[in-house]
């Protein structure tokens, strides 16, 4: 599996289901960020991960800022740009932060299984 | 992106990537570093502003809240005037008595001696009215009984701290606990009395409004006659029984501008001796008040910057107590629309001054004061008839079977796309959306017709319009047919007067933010 078919579609995913269902990002979009920052950081090559770590906050932000610009764009006018967009990056942080932190834990997780491997 | 690929040679170590990889993942890194470093600043700076003292006083409210007809906001402002700390600590004698000139911590009690709602229409004028501190209501979620509105918040404390005392609870928690249902109290008890849904409530005690004037001093007001109100010294006996009560600011000013320091700008708000109108001045002077503050925080650019409108609440988040579903960000930016001229203050009349049980109060009559304030936020028709006396104000919550009503709106009046917006706000209050198109006719009033089993529904939309709803066979079962006439104003809407309070009936002159308002 490509490693940005997670890195992509589940964020994607979560974001349009919180949409939908939730009526605004929450916490299925931030699990989804999470996961899916986790599992290509699984499913990717050693040459992949830094783009899959470094990536994770941008593409957590990117898609958060995308699907709720297009879900209600209304607000982003005038006065609501800069609180929107405020309150929209500011509610983004902790999930860029433990999508960051699952995508270092499986680089690391992997890591360890490839020396244990090498050393079994 | 591709990377080179760097061949191993005999088991070594693979050599170097490509400086254009390394520039490449350098480039990664810092942006996503940027990304958070600027995400983490944001989530600071948000829960900065939200680190404002918060209450779960409106949850009893919202329980019973009449229904919004729009999607305007209520924001109740109780000026609490306690000698005491959040914690229920007495403030410092010589503080009180010297700078605040607020006579001693022992005086005063719980009394919210300003309240002010204030109504954010979707556009349009933002209307704020006073209710009068004295006025004899019926108080809710105290002790249930009539009572000066101030008092509502006492009563209510004294019960709750009774109750929570016997729990064991004491100390700063007692305090806070306990002033959780004052502000229930305050709030129910506004809401019924106007039957208007209370959004948001911010409260500010004496020392939160000195700390707030402290840190926008010098503030500019302007009376339109000078003023000089001596401090009288409260005379006691030898048991403490008052013999003569104290009273006065010490507030000495010219007709015309001035600059007040906190303690001044204490004892211009706070004065009620010495005025023609006693504490209905008061009320004004509270009102005009707020106005120069508003004023002055517009001039310096405050309300439209939040680095600047955080540093001021750095300052006063002690002092303040907001609801917890307040986010300071949505009210970030609806506040350049309360500046500019666009906020009238007005005073509920009272009917008459009376005695009871040997206190001095306000006799007013709710069912006018509800139908003022409808008529002020646009919620009624200014034509629309007085409901008959001791019957409450047409409620303005939509039926139960409102989902089963289609309702057809259509525009007779001058204002352009009236019809959608009508349908649209009768959607959002759960009706169903029917036709919305102009009108072959053009009545001077709206008429409201109803189809079949839609008359409670039509009777209820009629009170939005200050209609009477009447049957029509040419209506289909379960419609209901608005036909805006050419009087129509959207509620909500700049009425053609511009002041909408110019008719009615209210105490004493509206004071008008945009500037610094003279009052007496």
């Amino acid at each position: 599996m490509p490693a940005a078919l997670p890195a992509l579609g589940l964020p994607v995913l979560g974001a349009l289901a919180d949409e939908i269902f939730g009526g605004g990002l929450g916490w299925l979009y931030a699990a989804c960020a999470v996961l899916g920052a986790a599992m290509a950081a699984l499913v990717a090559g050693r040459r992949g991960w830094w783009w899959i770590v470094s990536g994770a906050p941008v593409v957590t932000l990117t898609v958060a800022c995308a699907v709720d610009y297009l879900a209600r764009g209304d607000r982003y006018q005038g006065a609501g740009l800069a609180t929107q967009g405020l309150k929209l990056v500011s509610g983004q942080f902790w999930p860029m932060v433990v999508a960051l932190v699952a995508a270092l834990l499986a680089v690391a997780v992997r890591t360890r299984r490839t020396r244990k491997a090498h050393h079994g | 992106m591709a990377e080179q690929r760097t061949p191993r040679r005999g088991g070594a170590r693979p050599s170097r990537p490509a400086p254009l990889v390394i520039a490449g993942r350098t480039v990664a890194c810092g942006v996503s570093l940027a990304v958070l470093a600027v995400s983490g600043f944001a989530w600071y700076t948000v829960n900065d502003l939200n680190g404002v003292t918060r209450s779960h006083a409106l949850d009893e409210a919202k329980k019973n809240a009449p229904k919004h007809l729009d999607k305007s906001l209520n924001i109740l402002l109780i000026g609490l005037d306690s000698r005491k700390d959040m914690d229920g600590n007495d403030l410092p004698k010589e503080f009180v008595q010297d700078e605040l000139h607020a006579g001693s911590s022992e005086i005063g009690g719980y009394n919210t001696n300003s309240l002010i709602v204030l109504h954010i229409p979707p556009s349009g004028k933002v209307q704020a009215v006073s209710i009068p501190r004295d006025d004899w209501v019926q108080t809710y979620g105290a002790d249930g009984k009539m009572h000066k509105v101030k008092e509502a918040y006492g009563f209510a404390k004294d019960a709750a701290e009774q109750k929570l005392r016997a729990k064991g609870v004491k100390g700063a928690d007692l305090e806070h606990q306990s002033r959780e249902a004052g502000r229930s109290a305050t709030i129910q008890t506004v809401q019924k009395l106007l039957d208007i849904p209370i959004d948001h409530f911010a409260e500010v005690n004496l020392l939160g409004f000195y700390d707030i004037a402290k840190a926008l001093q010098p503030i500019t007001v302007c009376l339109n006659k000078p003023v000089n109100d001596p401090i009288v010294s409260r005379v006691t006996d030898s048991k403490g029984n008052v013999i003569k009560p104290g009273g006065g600011t010490g507030l000495q000013l010219p007709a015309g501008e001035s600059q007040l320091n906190a303690a001044q700008a204490l004892s211009f708000v706070r004065q009620r001796h010495n005025l023609t109108n006693g504490d209905l001045d008061r009320t004004h002077r509270q009102q005009a008040f707020i106005a120069s503050v508003e004023y002055k925080l517009k001039q310096q650019g405050v309300l439209d910057d939040l680095g600047k409108l955080q540093s001021l609440l750095d300052v006063v988040k002690k002092d303040v107590v907001i609801d917890d579903d307040w986010q300071i960000l949505d009210f970030a930016q609806q506040a350049p629309n309360l500046t500019g001229g666009n906020v009238e203050f007005n005073t509920l009349p009272i009917d008459k001054f009376a005695n009871i049980g040997g206190q001095e109060v306000n006799q007013v009559d709710p069912v006018k004061l509800r139908r003022i304030v409808k008529q002020l936020f646009g919620q009624a028709a200014p034509a629309a008839p007085a409901p008959a006396a001791g019957t409450d104000a047409p409620d303005a919550a939509p039926p139960a079977n409102a989902a089963d009503t289609t309702v057809d709106v259509l525009n007779g009046s001058p204002v352009t796309g009236a019809a959608g917006d009508e349908s649209k706000a009768l959607v959002a209050l759960g009706y169903k959306a029917g036709k919305a198109t102009n009108s072959d006719t053009r009545p001077k009033a709206t008429t409201v017709k109803y189809g079949a089993g839609a008359k409670d529904a039509a009777e209820q939309i009629a009170t939005r319009y200050g209609a009477t709803a009447t049957a029509a066979s040419t209506v289909p079962a379960g419609h209901v047919q608005i036909t805006l006439g050419t009087e129509y104003t959207a509620p909500g809407a700049p009425a053609t007067d511009p002041s909408p309070s110019a008719s009615l009936q209210m105490q004493g002159p509206p004071v008008k933010a945009g500037g610094v308002p003279c009052v007496d």
